[in-house]
Parts: structure tokens; sequence; C-alpha cells
């Protein structure tokens, strides 16, 4: 369903497509000549802007993709002449080179578990790889003083313009409406929570990956036509302070607004092209120190703050609401079908240098079951959890998800598995609405939109139960931010079973709520397990609740389990009791009962 | 023979360069990138001294004085503002790093100059004529660490400091002023930087933009180390004799690239680099 | 003058307000037992009170002074030690350097190794010995040790006897009663082995969903009873 166009974005494409029509007739040639390099510079800032100011990725290395693009425009050029063929050759060379290059700095910067520092480490390495690469390669590729003079397009400046302008408004209209799809809002939920995304079956690493060769292929053609425009390549194209550049022009533009970077561009490299000639340290001075004092004082960049409603965050949180439908039933099928035993934990230990967490420990648990874990500060609980649903965690043993093998996955496989996993403090994402939230939450089993943003969000029955109950359902377009606690934990679980896992993993579901949500809580935990037939295992330290609901309990303490049975064994038990010796003793059932 | 030499001398060059951004790497948990900034500054403190009039000694000492004065003046007004928000600490500094620059350039101008050598001339060792200075640094790089390792484990600064790279919280928790650890601790690195960069202007020479290749060596290394010195050292031996035996055997290009490429390697397949535990 | 006083506390993380309106007051050489089911916010009490949380509203105050969040380690120099439940020794460093950070001055350092030492010979005898090494239970005396050996005013311990031995427990029992006696410490001990707690203390709270639920005095008939009976359901 097409998202009506607005007056004010109505307005404002009209003006852009006039002032492109225009421009090449009213400016002097000087600007016209410096526009068709910025117009094209900007390009490349959009894509530093998706990348940071969406994906919330920091990368220097944009440049090498632009250098890619241009040296291979050089280097065919130069060296096997100039016709259309060759210079289809180059452009698609230089696309493939670059996204091919994307691809290894992607592997090697979004593994599993990898530091965005580290990312941004390797995107500063790269360009300095590339210059260096070039600068030895001699005569070949014109080393420190580039190559030129090789021929090109006989077009005037004039249409050049109109090329790169065009390119620009084109490359703009399909960011916004790339951040506004159901791929953007993605990518935001990637930036706010990354481990929440692991833990939903969303393959993080890849998408960041596919992102950024997408986006080298457009930095390589942007690169392709500023070589052919300009007849000349030269090293520092590929270079890092180039891709400085383009952060600091994205950073006072304002980042995360697409509009910001493009007009920061524009104006700074129009700027510098006019009063650089005067003065030209000082220019870069003035930059630099303009750049220190935004990111300190105004993180969000110049341009948001002084021209307010024109470049208002054009992303997924002011997209207007949408609404809740059922989803279709789909029979299980694949790797998360319902398995003969849910959970089978076999002989799982976990070190942390000499001090043991978990020894030895080892349990089967079936769908349909409501199984508690419980034991003392310090008992392990948690890293059973996380073991249960991270297969590089744990030191030895055995794992299996409806009779899968976990070995080493990581998380997103393991919710592949039929996983579902629900933390302790309420996971969810500050900047998106709710219904964005759940959306996210869909994205395994729910395609999503590259162009466009999906209107409705299929719900399985057992989270459309919880979304209704509490009230969810009225609030789907608030942000997540303005959520009470009790809120915020009921839509965490709403997001994991929007997963429809079979095996239900939850951390203290009750802290921090009140009475009646507990009781709600409960309630629904019991029928997820008798109803929807699924496998519910909780940490828990509220033992009046834990007696209520639970079919099976087991008590850890200090890694071992002490006891595995029912409610009333353990109730019962002189050993548990001693565990909690002189603390909280029995359960009131049990006190009860015994009285 | 020679080689060996060259290998001391360039893991010892390395380990002078890193060390001030490994101490605040294990404080404050972000890399400085206006290390290369301070390393630049510092390269111009022999040119001043020599202009001055003053002995070429001098130079080193002047540069960690600027250091610590500069660093100090950073920390509070940058980087502590920035605590919660890492990656734009990384982005500010970097910043600052092309401030620097730009003003070296309008007080010193774009040109490269050279600086008096406080040791010149070679010596003949072991069958091979060896720059005095290149080996004289293998001494001074023992004894910056000696000096760093000599301040944290006997004084109380030192103490608090290892204590704060520990565990923060708990040593806020048991009186230590955490925030005076960053700010001296910053100071401190800075001034190690730009000692750093008086250390090595005489055996090239310096210009506005002399840092920047030694930053990405020296945040490598950094990051591979963790917070231990001794890692550090190690790591400097390595890397840096990775590096010699590339541009020898291999070509100079190459062996630039040599610590960039091996240490994305090496974080890549141990993301904790060499550190133990 | 209480040494420390509570009004309506609230504090927690974000926004959940884990501690709601929390009012107690512990005068010197008074103990007070902090208890409660798992969950309920005790810990959190204790970092509200240092300050490493903001404060949603509500006061705290040492000796009629009112303190700020934010600066955990003013706290400390005015006279309040503090024993974290986790992470509460450095590992990487040795049994007297621990000591040392928390008590500057060589003297004091000396005199209190002495005297702690007459609790906890093990620590005179292994000064040298990385903390890291340290059998669980030698690391909670090492962190009442710590605490002790800064003369503070007010302690306050979070779950100190978690993982000791009975022996051990009734060691740190009688040690924390001497200090209370000879040294006019006041406590407020935070725990969940209520029978210690009530040896050790001389009144209680219980805190329930982030409020005090009940007070009283440890002496009083029942309360064990009463106490144990609550914190089971």
């Amino acid at each position: 369903m097409k998202k009506p166009l607005n007056r004010q974005h109505l307005a404002l494409l009209a003006v852009a497509i006039a002032l492109l029509i225009v421009g090449p007739w009213v400016l002097p040639q000087f600007a016209q000549n410096t526009l068709v390099r910025s117009c094209l510079y900007a390009v490349v800032a959009i894509t530093v802007d998706l990348l940071w100011g969406y994906a919330g990725i920091l990368t220097f290395g944009q440049a090498t993709f632009f250098g890619i693009g241009a040296y291979s425009a050089g280097l065919v050029f130069t060296h096997l002449g100039f016709s259309a063929g060759t210079a289809v050759l180059a452009l698609v060379g230089g696309i493939a080179a670059s996204m091919a290059v994307a691809a290894l700095v992607g592997w090697l910067s979004f593994y599993p578990g990898a530091t965005p520092l580290y990312a941004s480490v390797v995107s500063l390495v790269l360009p300095i790889v590339a210059t260096q690469i070039i600068f030895s390669g001699g005569n070949f590729t014109g080393s420190s003083s580039g190559l030129s003079g090789f021929e090109s397009f006989e077009i005037e400046t004039s249409t050049w313009l109109w090329l790169s302008g065009g390119l620009l408004l084109l490359t703009t209209l399909a960011a916004l409406r790339f951040v506004r799809s159901d791929v953007g809002r993605l990518l935001a939920a990637v930036r706010e929570n990354e481990a929440r995304c692991d833990y939903l079956g969303l393959n993080t690493s890849r998408l960041k990956m596919l992102l950024l060769v997408g986006l080298s292929g457009v930095c390589a053609l942007a690169g392709f036509l500023y070589a052919t425009y300009g007849m000349v390549v030269a090293p520092e194209m590929a270079g890092f302070q180039f891709g400085t550049e383009l952060v600091i022009w994205v950073a006072l533009g304002g980042r995360g607004t697409v509009l910001g970077p493009v007009f920061g561009t524009l104006f700074i490299d129009l700027g510098s092209a006019y009063l650089s000639g005067d003065l030209p340290f000082v220019w870069k001075l003035v930059l630099g120190v303009a750049f220190v004092f935004v990111i300190v004082v105004m993180p969000k960049g110049l341009l948001p703050a002084l021209v307010g409603r024109f470049t208002r965050r054009t992303d997924a949180s002011t997209a207007p609401a949408g609404k809740l439908v059922d989803a279709e039933p789909q029979p299980l099928a694949g790797l998360a079908a319902r398995g003969r035993l849910a959970l089978h934990v076999d002989a799982v230990a976990k070190h942390f240098g000499s001090l043991t967490v978990l020894r030895d420990v080892s349990f089967d648990a079936r769908h349909g079951e409501l199984l508690s874990l419980v034991g003392p500060n310090g008992a392990g609980k948690t890293t059973l959890m996380r073991c249960i649903s991270d297969g590089r965690e744990r030191s030895s043993g055995t794992i299996a998800l409806n009779d899968h093998d976990i070995g080493r996955l990581p998380p997103f496989e393991c919710v592949r598995l039929g996983i579902g996993r629900k933390f302790q403090t309420a996971n969810v994402f500050d900047g998106l609405t709710v219904l964005d939230a759940l959306a996210v939450a869909r994205t395994r089993l729910d395609r999503p939109r590259m162009w466009r943003r999906s209107e409705s969000v299929a719900l399985p029955a057992a989270a459309m139960a919880i979304v209704r109950t509490t009230g969810l359902d009225q609030l789907l377009a608030t942000p997540c931010r303005v959520l009470s606690h009790g809120q915020k934990q009921a839509l965490e679980l709403a997001m994991v079973l929007a997963l429809e896992p079979n095996i239900l993993l939850l951390d203290e579901p009750t802290a921090g709520l009140s009475k009646p949500e507990r009781t709600q809580i409960g309630d629904t935990l019991v029928r997820l397990a008798a109803e929807h037939q699924m496998c519910v295992v909780l940490i828990e330290h509220d033992l009046d609740f834990v007696c209520e609901i639970s079919s099976r309990v087991i008590v850890l303490h200090q890694g071992e389990i002490v006891l595995d049975g029912s409610v009333d064994e353990v109730v019962h038990s002189t050993l548990v009791r001693d565990i909690y010796a002189g603390a909280a003793a029995l359960p009131h059932a049990a006190a009860e009962r015994t009285a | 023979m020679s080689l060996l030499l060259d290998i001391l001398s360039t893991a010892a060059i390395l380990f002078i360069v890193s060390c001030g951004l490994l101490l605040i790497f294990g404080v404050m948990k972000i890399i400085n990138f206006a290390h290369g900034g301070f390393l630049t500054l510092g390269g111009y403190a022999p040119l001043l001294v020599t202009q001055w009039g003053w002995s070429p000694w001098a130079g080193g000492a002047v540069a960690f004085v600027i250091g610590i004065g500069c660093g100090a003046l950073v920390e509070r007004f940058i980087v502590r503002p920035l605590h919660s928000r890492p990656l734009d600490a990384i982005l500010a500094t970097w910043g600052l790093g092309i401030v620097i620059g730009q003003l070296i350039t309008l007080a010193f101008g774009r040109g490269v100059q050279f600086a008096a050598s406080p040791l010149s001339g070679t010596v003949h060792l072991f069958g091979t004529e060896y720059s005095v200075y290149r080996l004289a640094l293998i001494g001074m790089s023992l004894a910056v660490a000696a000096a760093i390792a000599g301040v944290l484990n006997g004084t109380r600064l030192g103490l608090i400091t290892r204590a704060v790279t520990m565990n923060e919280t708990l040593a806020r928790g048991l009186g230590v002023n955490s925030a005076r650890v960053r700010l001296s601790t910053f100071a401190f690195g800075a001034g190690l930087a730009c000692l750093a960069g008086a250390l090595i202007t005489p055996l090239s020479s310096v210009d506005p933009n002399m840092g920047v290749p030694w930053l990405t060596n020296a945040f490598m290394l950094a990051m591979i180390s963790g917070t231990s010195l001794l890692s550090l050292g190690v790591a400097c031996l390595l890397l840096g004799g990775a590096q010699v035996l590339v541009s020898v055997f291999g070509s100079p290009v190459l062996g630039a690239l040599t610590i960039v490429v091996l240490g994305a390697l090496v974080l890549r397949i141990r993301p904790g680099g060499f550190a133990r535990g | 003058m209480s040494v420390l006083a509570l009004e309506a506390l609230r504090c927690g993380y974000g926004e959940a307000m884990v501690i709601r309106d929390v009012s107690l007051a512990v005068g010197p050489g008074e103990a007070l037992a902090l208890l409660g089911k798992n969950g309920m916010g005790k810990s959190t009490l204790l970092k509200g009170i240092m300050g490493f949380l903001p404060r949603q509203a509500g006061t705290v105050a040492f000796d009629g002074r009112v303190l700020a969040a934010g600066e955990p380690h003013r706290l400390a120099e005015l006279g309040i030690a503090y024993a974290p439940q986790e992470q509460a020794v450095f590992q990487d460093l040795s049994v007297e350097e621990n000591l040392r950070v928390a008590v500057p001055d060589r003297q004091r350092l000396r005199d209190g190794i002495e005297r702690i030492a007459g609790y906890f010979p093990f620590i005179g005898q292994r000064l040298r010995q990385k903390a890291g090494t340290l059998s669980g239970g030698e690391q909670k005396m090492l962190i009442l040790g710590r605490a002790l050996m800064a003369g503070p005013r007010l302690l306050l311990l979070d779950e100190i006897t978690e993982g000791l031995q009975p022996s051990v427990i009734e060691r740190i029992s009688g040690v924390l009663q001497a200090e209370r006696r000879t040294a006019r410490i006041a406590m407020l001990i935070v725990e969940q082995n209520v029978a210690f707690a009530l040896k050790t203390a001389d009144r209680y709270a219980l805190l329930e969903r982030g409020e005090l639920a009940e007070q009283g005095r440890t002496d009083e008939a029942g309360a064990q009873a009463r106490i144990i009976g609550r914190l089971g359901v």
C-alpha cells in the first residue's frame, strides 16, 4: 500500500527538480564545475549516513569504494583506451571489485561478537591499505601522482551537472524511501539493540554486510562518474583523509537524516572551493573545530538544530501507525518443528577460568511442561539459560533443542531451532514504536520489504492475546521508551511469542510487576504450556508464584542440580530447606499443608 | 645481525609510541584517536628546542610537559563529556587530531623539517655499522617501560589506576575518585605520546602529518595487548619483527601494512588479543 | 542523631523503580538487618544509598548531612564502608594491595592489618597472595576486614555470609557484634540468612516490592517465626 506523499515533501521535491533543471543555465562555470563534484561527494555521504546514522556503524572507509570505482575508470581508459565497451567494462568492473572488497571487509568487521570499535578500526585501516597498494603499483597505477590524460565522454559541463545532480536526487529519494521501509526499520532496531535482534533470530552480521556491499556499489558508481568527468584519478580519492571528510560532513549536516548530510556536503564543499583559495588552513581548522564542537555539544548535527521541521528525522519512528492482524497458522516446519524432546541438556559445565559456575547439569524437558529453575543467588541459573540459548557459551556437554544439537551455534541460529528467550530486564527497542517492535520480531517469519513499509503486522494467537489483554493494542504508535515497566515486560513477551517458538525461556518474568500483573503473567504461562503445547522454562525467585504455576521444579545450588521433581517433592524436601537454611523457608503452600 | 638490531629497535620504537595509548585504553576503555596529533605535537618540540638553543636532549622533556598539559585540557573538555558515548569520544579525538595538525601547519608551515639528533653517527657493532641513536632507543624504551611500571606498582596513583582499570565501580565504592584517575591517566598518556614524538623525529623528519601512520599501528598494538604492558612488549616484538622481515624480504610498502593487517586478523580470530585470561 | 537516615527514598534502574518509598534510621552502634526475598531490592537500596544510582525522590542523610547521588567515593571519605555482594575484590591485586586501595595511610594500614588479623589470621599470613586465588569464604572475610579497617562510622554489608560455612558465619557474627560495642559502628546488614541477621542485629526491617513491610526489634518474641513465615510466602 503506497503511503501518500504529503504536501511538504512534494513541494521540496518540486523545488529540487526545478533547481536541477535550471542550475546549469544560471550558475557560473566555476560553480558548475564544483557542483558536479559536490553532488557525487554527496552521494557517497548518503552511504556514510546510512551506515553510521541509521545502522550505527562508524566508517571511515567509504572513500575506498569511491576510489575503486574511480581507479577502475582510470586504469581501463589509460591501458585499454576509451570506447563504449571499455566504459561499460570499467563501470561494471569497478562496482564488482568494490562489492568484493566490501564483502571481505564485512566478513572481517561484522562477525558475531565483534565490537563497534573494531569495525571502525577496520574501516580506518582499509583506506590506508588501499592507498599503499596504489602507491606500490608503479607505472600501472600511476603511484603517487595518479593517472591522467585519458580519454572520456565528450560531454559539456552542464550535461555533467544534470547527470550528477540527477544521480544525487535519485539516490536521496531512494535512501529516504529505504529508511522508511521494513528493512530500514530493521536497521534501526539493530542499531538500538543488537542483542535483542540476535535473539529474535536475525542474522545481524549478514544484514550489516549486505548493507555495506550494496552501498559500496553506489560509491563505486559515484567514483566512476567522478573519474570520467575529471579525467584524473589520484590516490587521495581512496584515502582516509577523504574518508574522514565524509564523516565530518555527515556529522555537521546531521547524522541519521539523509538530507542533513546532503546539504552539509554541498554547502561545505562549495564553501571550501570558494574560501579555501584565500585561507586554506584556517578554513580546515575552522571545520575541524566545528566538528569537535558539534560532536561534543550537538551530536545531532547543525542542520537539524537550524532548520527544524524540514529535516525531521525521516526514519521508522515517524511513520503513521498500522494495525495488527491475526497470523495465518503456519505448521512449524523444518528445524523448528516440535521434536520428541523439547530440551535435552546433558552434562553441561561452564567454567570462567578456575571458577566453575555449572557442573554436570543434565535434564530433559518436554512440550507442555512448565519448568521452574530455582536456587539461591549465584547458583548458575542465568548462566544455564544463557548456555541453552547460545551454543558458544558452555564449556562442555551437549544441548539439543527439538532434537537438534546446538553445537556452537550463535543465538540467532538457536532461535531458528524453535527457542525464544525473554530477558530479565525489559529488553525492547526504545527508539521504535510498539508496532515497529512487533514488526521487527516478525522479521524471521514475514519477509521485510526493502522499499515499502508494511502497514500491518501479523501476530500468532499467543502473542495477540498478550497484546490485547495488556492493552498494548491501543498503544501501537507509542515509542517503547515511554511504556511502563510492566508494559515493556509484556511487549517483550509478545515479541518473543511473535517468533512462534515452541520452547520459551524466561528470566525472572515477575520482577518489578504488581500483583495483578503477576497473576496475569502466571495465567498466560500456564496457558502457553497447556494449550499451545510449549515447553516453558523459567527462572524465578518468587517461590509462591513457582508453586502455583509449575508442573516441575529444578533446584540449582552452586552449579549443580540438587533436586528435580514435582512441586510437592520440592516443597517437602529437607535438602531444599537446608539450602535456603535459616532464610526464606518453605513456601506458604507447604506451611499450610503441614499446619 | 643488523636484522636483529632492526627488529629490536623497531620493537622499541613501537613500544614507546604505543604505551601511552595502551594506558588510556586500559583505564578509560576508549582509543584516543588524537594520539597521532600528540605524536606530531611532540615531534615539533625538538625543533623548538633547537631554535631556542637548548640541548637536543631537552626535546623529550619539553614534549612530555606539553603533552601532560594538553592532555589534561582535552580530557576535561572533550573526553569527559563523552563518557557515555564512546564512539563519539573516538570521533571527537579524531577531529581533535586534525585540529592539532592544522594548528601546527599554521604555526610551522607544511613542509618537512629536520631536527638535530641528540646522538649522531654510527657505531661498529658485531661486524656492521649501526646508528647510535637507534640503539639508544632500545635503551630508552626499556627506561620508559621501567618508569611506567615503577609508577604503576610503586605509587598510590599507580595502585588506584590499576584498581580503576580492573573494576571502576568497586574502586569508586572504596573511595577512589575515578574522575581524577581518568584525568591523570589521559594526561600521562598524552605526555607519553608527545615524548614518543620527540624521540622519533631524529630518525627521519617532522611534518604536520607524521603522526597518522604511527596512530594506526599503535592502536592495533594496543587493542591486541589488552591492558598489560608486558603483552604490549611481546606484541611489539612479534609484530615489529614481522614488519621488519616483510620489509626486507618482501617490499617496504607491504612492510608498512604488516602490523595493521596482522593486527586486524589477530583481533578477528582472538578478540581478546594476546591478553591472558 | 542517626548516623544514617533515609527519608522516602525512591530510586532504581532506568524506569523500573525498584525502591519505591523507603524511610529508616540507624543510630551509632546500632545494627539494622534488611531482610527480604530475592529481587525485592535490597542490593539496590544499598547502591542507592552509596549514590551509584540516580535518586528519583527522597533523601539520604549521614550524621544529619544530606548526601548527593553520583559521588560514591566521597561517601567513603566521609566514613561509610560498603561491601558489595558481587565482584567485591580486585582479583589480580594482592591481598595487601586490595587493603591498601581502601586505606591510603600506611600507618593506619599497618595497625588495621594487625587488628583484623586478630579476627581473620590468614589475612596477616597471605598478604602477597593474589586475591583471586583465595577461596570464596576467604574473599568474603577479606571484604569484611577491608571494610572494618577503614575505620568507618557506618558499615553497609550486602550478603556477607553468602557461600560461607556455618563456623565462619558464627565468627563473622561475633566480629560484627564486637565492633559494634567497641567502635560504635552503625551497621546496615542486607541478608538472606535470617538466623544470622537476627543474631547479629538488634533491629530488622523487611523489604517487600520496594517498600518496608515491617520493622521491629530482633529480640521481640516470635520475631523469627513471623519473619520466616513472611519470607516463605
